[in-house]
């Protein structure tokens, strides 16, 4: 188990690296002089060949790779040419929206979805399989941000139930932080909500057919116990796949829904510095996401070893 | 219920008329036809016919374990203690599965849960029918495992089912099956996954457990060799009906179905030498897919004749105690 984590921290290394490389000939490699932009349209080529040897651009490409990495390793991850201060900070000032809608949405498309899975797949062929499975497609189907403005239009400009768009910090009350939450949650539930569902149903019908059901069966087990104690530990291991690639997932969708719900976090952030042309914080959001996508792959392999007692690393 | 049990001629299961059908796209298959047995308290009956022809679908029509969406017992009662399973609700029944009737299945290898250890699986069947707690439960299945001989049965407790042999496996089965003390246990071709020495172990293990506990034993299997070493009563299955039952020295001394002889001339023998080819039965069996007139067996008969394939047959005494569903069982006893 621990040679297997070693191992697979190396191949993390290797990875990031890769992905280093690729983030960082982004920038190189983007049409336009980086020092140019820097500067604005109205620069001087004094001022713009001044950039350049601030920045170390007139250096050898793998000096500057190595020079940048460097700079990421202690912490610095450049600075904005927008807003002119540090990455870093400007990501951190927009993680609370951000952790707050991710978090909120996994929770409910993974208790929706698996218990819709499970609903489905114990009354396979039924009527309520026939609606889940409708609803799945539905959901699976309809892009993010129609989802959005159909449940504005709906709750928040026809019923008033709801804020239109905006986001509260949680340090101002539970209560208004949840209220604008609950349609942003919603709509980028729906679509894990049915790919959950969906994989939740299969893995689960494939488990009910097993011997050792029937074997629970003749014991007298209820099906309670049979369907949440004998068949979904068994159909743990893709549904934590499923779970894992969703929520590693949740950042394109994360975008789209801050921008239509008018969120200040990441995702707008990422948006508004494509627009702006500003690549050191396209970069720092990049090399960040590829990292938390790889430590949540790594966390969803060992978590299989909890599920499945014969998966041993 | 501490009073010893006598081998008497108490009924303890009486199945009348059961009759089962399996629902596919289009047709409809009438995998039991029918059938009417008892068992015996104490006794171990046999049941025995080729694959397809209605013993594992007797054995979950029992006890209610057969695939909601594609099978139906139709028709028929099972009594069992005053009562007739086919009546209970789903509840009742649960009360009854595991703990007055348990069962035992062909694949030792599949049956048990991967993801709980075997303790785990053993104590769950005592807690669902005792109060016991779960350190009361796992006690009495590290006990059962002694009982079932498997060695070092504290260590194996915690043992999940990837690390036991698959005679280990169905010994954990068996410990599984008896948590309750059941009047009867079903056991579905027991031994016909198991390497033939584990076979042999596991055969003397359920004998010997049936005489200590005095538990009835429904023995369903395709080798009569089995059914000779271990069973009281034999009934012979054909196309989803019984075509012969007789006490089991009844059966090999006067077979008097000509399918059943034919099983039997299929069987090998040390005695008659060594034989170039065994004999088999010619023909196949009949589909269950559309009804079937006459006898089933008909087809395949060497003793057909007009009557076989117009009425069939009903199992009747041919001898006392010996019932046979042919035309022509006298005969067929004498040939």
């Amino acid at each position: 188990m621990t040679a297997y984590i070693l191992r697979r921290i190396v191949s993390t290394i290797a990875v990031m690296v890769m992905v280093g490389i690729f983030v960082f000939l982004l920038l190189r490699l983007a049409p336009g002089d980086p020092a140019a932009i820097i500067a604005g349209k109205s620069a001087t080529a004094e001022m713009i060949a001044g950039i350049r040897e601030r920045l170390g651009l007139n250096d050898p490409m793998p000096v500057q790779f190595i020079r940048w990495v460097g700079d990421m390793l202690s912490g610095d991850f450049g600075t904005s040419i927008f807003a002119g201060r540090p990455v870093l900070e400007l990501i951190a000032q927009r993680l609370e929206p951000t952790i707050s809608l991710s978090i909120v949405t996994m929770i409910l498309s993974v208790t929706v979805g698996v218990s819709f899975g499970i609903l489905a797949a114990w009354r396979a062929g039924g009527l309520v399989d026939r609606i889940l499975t409708a609803f799945a497609t539905l959901g699976f189907s309809v892009p993010v941000f129609v989802i959005g403005f159909f449940l504005i239009y709906l709750f928040a400009i026809s019923a008033h139930w709801l804020p239109v768009q905006g986001y509260k910090p949680i340090g101002q009350g539970l209560g208004p932080w949840f209220v604008h939450l609950i349609l942003p949650t919603l709509t980028l539930s729906l679509a894990y909500i049915a790919f959950i569902a969906r994989i939740a149903r299969a893995s689960m019908l494939e488990v009910l057919s097993e011997d050792y059901m029937r074997t629970a069966a003749a014991k007298g087990a209820s099906s309670y116990a049979m369907l949440f104690h004998h068949a979904l530990k068994n159909a743990g291991a893709p549904i934590l796949t499923v779970i894992g690639l969703s929520f590693a997932g949740l950042i394109g969708g994360v975008v789209i829904t801050e921008t239509v719900f008018n969120i200040p976090g990441v995702g707008r952030l990422v948006v508004d510095a494509i627009n702006n042309r500003d690549y050191p914080i396209i970069q720092g959001v990049l090399i960040l996401v590829s990292g938390l996508y790889v430590l949540i792959n790594l966390a969803v392999d060992l978590s299989y070893t909890l599920v499945d007692p014969r998966i041993r690393y | 219920m501490q009073m010893h049990k006598t081998l008497g001629d108490e009924v303890l299961l009486d199945v009348r008329d059961l009759e089962t059908h399996f629902y596919g796209d289009e047709s409809v298959t009438r995998a039991l036809g029918g059938i009417s047995f008892q068992v015996k308290r104490g006794e171990t009956l046999g049941v025995v016919g080729e694959s397809g022809c209605g013993k594992s679908v007797t054995a979950l029509s029992i006890l209610r374990l057969l695939p909601k969406l594609t099978a139906k017992t139709v028709g028929g009662e099972v009594r069992f203690g005053g009562r007739d399973l086919l009546k209970l609700s789903e509840r009742e029944m649960r009360g009854i599965r595991g703990n007055r009737i348990a069962m035992i299945f062909q694949e030792p290898m599949t049956s048990l849960n991967p993801v709980y250890t075997v303790g785990h699986q053993i104590a769950e069947a005592v807690q669902i029918h005792t109060k016991a707690t779960k350190s009361e439960a796992m006690a009495k299945a590290q006990e059962l495992l002694r009982l079932v001989r498997i060695a070092d049965p504290e260590r194996r407790v915690k043992n999940y089912p990837h690390e036991m042999s698959g005679g280990m496996r169905q010994r954990a089965m068996i410990a599984m099956a008896l948590a309750c003390s059941p009047e009867l246990l079903i056991a579905d071709e027991p031994t016909t996954a198991l390497d033939v020495t584990i076979q042999a172990q596991i055969l003397r293990l359920v004998v010997e457990l049936k005489e200590r506990t005095g538990t009835a034993v429904m023995f369903i299997t395709h080798d009569l060799g089995v059914v000779a070493e271990t069973c009281q009563r034999v009934i012979v299955m054909y196309a989803g009906r019984i075509v012969e039952q007789a006490s089991v020295v009844d059966l090999f001394a006067r077979p008097s179905h000509p399918y059943t002889q034919g099983l039997m001339r299929s069987v090998p023998d040390r005695r008659r030498g060594r034989q170039r080819r065994l004999p088999e039965i010619p023909g196949i069996v009949p589909s269950l897919r559309e009804p079937i007139v006459g006898c089933s067996f008909a087809p395949r008969c060497p003793f057909a004749i007009d009557i076989c394939r117009e009425k069939t047959p009903i199992l009747r005494d041919v001898l006392p105690g010996h019932g046979a569903a042919c035309w022509r069982a006298e005969e067929v006893m004498g040939a």
